[in-house]
């Protein structure tokens, strides 16, 4: 009886203090209003349309996620898209197999992953500016490679990858949905989970305490190239073609949605559920503004708010969080102060 | 010390890669004003003969962004047409900067050119280099956007070829009995593009048939963009049965959305502007939706700069607007103004210049 007590208690004060419980109520609110505002909003081709949308920032956000977690950054996430599409769109046109355009896209997001681990553990440089070069020499080597040109598909059956269905859900959806029940039982249930946060909150220490920092460096950025490229080859099979501006700015949208979702940028803090509501505010305020007929530079500013106004939020959370601690280290150590 | 590493290698970096990206851009090198790897490469060629008499003209032209495949075939036309005339064309890329133009329209201006030719990056940052072009007689003619001071412009009528579109439209609906629910794909923050658009809802207006513009949206003429936007406001309206983009982008990104809805294609009928390279011919040669386009003839686009210069530095007088063509491209027209050679596409100069004696 007495055991039960706790445990619901603990379950309850778990959900209070967890960074997911604020963002799902924001959530559900934004969903409230938009469904007020918009009778289409709820139907099951625009939350179908939605989510296909979202799906593509999910697959890459989930693995930059794990890199953020780690207390690195990818900015380079945007230009491995164009990368992604050129490499499956070239190696299908030159076959005609799908398989073969797919696997070639994850083998250059693995090759890229590693290059981007290598330099920030092997050559000890700063992530950010590691990563904003590699973002700079990707994009050239999009533009250069194809003269800055779009490359169109030459088999229609590509396009079934990104637009095609599995019933009624489509095939990004399906794919961002087991990407997230394995990622989460990583980082949750796994040693290589542990290792992320135990790194992403002291990387001295866990390189003290014997951990493989550079390897878990090398291959979670091994894991995050993977998976964005899987999300480009989905973008340019919607698109069917390869775009050598594909990806100009999603670095930011990413980000921006994984550190809504309570992702300390230090590292160690966060979780994938919490990046992936972020992802769904953010998808839903682009969608919902556009049934809504919102002109795209109010857009801007709305999406602009919501970021500065969620981070700020979680602030205030954080320090009364962090109050509430001193509070009651202070009354136990009176209470101690009284027995002694 | 460490930091201070870091740093040199993020700047390095930064250098390589920017040098990266604008290669394919500068390979007939501005700041070194090289000759045009053209004139270069035809040394033996019997023009190059006739300009050894001291006379060659020398022609700078800066564009603002390389990097587009408009500007690319802009810089191609103006390319042949400067061999045709055997002048030496210098090129350079701004790469929108603006700074960066500034700086290489007064290298060119040092280098002693016949004629500056400019896509502004942005206007009011060229009033200084356009005095100083003059305080040496060189005249300055300006691609699409109109600058105070410059001798002329060179452009497309965008609200004109608009009008084209929407009296196209106006036409094949009454023909073929649709009702038009129009998504428009457009890209408000570009000057061009809101006309293009006023210009198409004008001759709508005008026409007198019953049309309405479900929604309006910000493709910002990309691709990726167009299709986003396109794919919620279809969600909104799937009774949308045309769709008119401002360019090639901008329009087959919303039909992928249309598609991607799942909504019968041959309900849709899809006009869009630009006819710019790739993305749009083969939109049209595939016989979908995309029935027609205003076509801009970016090529054409760049031979006309050349005469233009020509013609000026020549003594010739030429009015303050240049107009190069623009005509509504459908698959019944489309073998006038272009032939196939080896799998490139030709286009057919002459058809476009009739366009503008019309």
């Amino acid at each position: 009886m007495n055991s039960q007590k706790t445990t619901a208690k603990s379950v309850f004060s778990k959900i209070k203090d967890s960074d997911i419980l604020f963002l799902v109520i924001a959530l559900i609110v934004l969903c409230v209003i938009m469904a007020l505002a918009s009778p289409v909003f709820l139907s099951e081709r625009n939350i179908m349309n939605m989510l296909r949308q979202v799906s593509l920032t999910a697959i890459c956000g989930f693995g930059l996620t794990m890199v953020i977690l780690l207390g690195e950054i990818d900015l380079s996430v945007g230009s491995q898209q164009a990368i992604a599409g050129l490499c499956s769109v070239v190696t299908l046109n030159a076959t005609g197999s799908i398989a073969l355009a797919v696997l070639a896209a994850l083998a250059a997001g693995a090759g890229v992953g590693a290059l981007n681990g290598f330099l920030v553990a092997k050559g000890k440089m700063n992530s950010l500016i590691v990563t904003l070069g590699t973002m700079t020499i990707w994009r050239g080597v999009a533009m250069v490679t194809t003269n800055a040109v779009s490359i169109q598909v030459a088999y229609p059956d590509f396009q079934e990858l990104g637009t095609g269905y599995v019933g009624p859900i489509p095939n990004g959806v399906i794919i961002m949905a087991v990407l997230f029940v394995v990622i989460w039982y990583i980082l949750r249930h796994t040693t290589f989970g542990r290792y992320i946060y135990a790194i992403g909150g002291n990387q001295e220490a866990s390189r003290l305490a014997g951990l493989p920092v550079d390897r878990m460096r090398i291959t979670v950025y091994v894991i995050s190239g993977v998976l964005t490229m899987l999300a480009g080859v989905l973008l340019a099979s919607r698109m069917s073609s390869a775009q050598p501006s594909a990806g100009d700015g999603f670095e930011m949208t990413v980000i921006a949605a994984i550190i809504l979702g309570g992702v300390s940028l230090n590292g160690g803090v966060g979780g994938i559920g919490g990046a992936f509501v972020g992802m769904l505010i953010l998808g839903i305020l682009e969608n919902g503004l556009t049934l809504l007929d919102v002109s795209s530079f109010w857009q801007n500013i709305a999406r602009g708010i919501v970021i500065i106004l969620a981070v700020y939020l979680d602030e205030v959370r954080k320090a009364r969080l962090a109050k509430k601690i001193v509070q009651e280290q202070k009354d136990h150590l009176e209470n101690e102060g009284i027995t002694a | 010390m460490k930091k201070v590493l870091v740093v040199v290698l993020a700047v390095l970096l930064m250098v390589t890669a920017f040098g990266c990206s604008s290669a394919p851009a500068e390979d007939t090198g501005a700041d070194a004003s090289v000759p045009a790897e053209s004139a270069a490469a035809d040394a033996s060629d019997p023009v190059e003969e006739d300009s050894t008499d001291g006379k060659t003209l020398k022609f700078g032209y800066v564009t603002s962004d390389m990097s587009h495949e408009w500007y690319q075939n802009i810089v191609n036309g103006a390319q042949q047409r400067a061999e045709e005339l055997g002048v030496e064309l210098i090129t350079a890329d701004a790469a929108m900067d603006a700074g960066k133009q500034v700086t290489q329209l007064e290298n060119m201006l040092t280098s002693g050119v016949d004629a500056l030719l400019i896509t502004p990056v942005d206007a009011k940052s060229l009033a200084t280099v356009i005095q100083e072009a003059e305080a040496q007689g060189v005249p300055v003619i300006c691609e699409s956007n109109v600058v105070e001071g410059a001798t002329t412009t060179v452009g497309i009528d965008s609200v004109e070829g608009g009008r084209k579109a929407g009296e196209w439209l106006a036409e094949y609906a009454t023909e073929n009995n649709i009702d038009p629910k129009i998504l428009v794909v457009n890209a408000p923050a570009n000057e061009d593009c809101r006309e293009r658009v006023q210009g198409f809802k004008e001759a709508l207006d005008e026409s007198g048939i019953q049309y309405e513009i479900v929604q309006e949206v910000d493709g910002e003429g990309s691709k990726e963009k167009s299709l986003e936007v396109s794919a919620d406001a279809i969600t909104a309206h799937p009774e949308v049965n045309v769709i008119y983009g401002i360019n090639d982008n901008a329009t087959t990104g919303g039909m992928a959305a249309y598609k991607e809805a799942g909504l019968d294609e041959s309900q849709l009928v899809a006009i869009g502007f630009g006819f710019e390279g790739v993305a749009g011919r083969t939109a049209l040669l595939a016989g979908g939706p995309y029935k027609s386009a205003v076509a801009m003839f970016p090529d054409f686009m760049g031979q006309r700069l050349i005469d233009t210069a020509y013609e000026i530095a020549n003594g010739g007088e030429v009015e303050e607007r240049t107009w190069s063509g623009t005509t509504i491209i459908t698959l019944d027209n489309f073998a006038d103004f272009y032939t196939e050679e080896n799998g490139e596409y030709i286009t057919n100069f002459d058809a476009v210049r009739a366009l503008i004696e019309e």
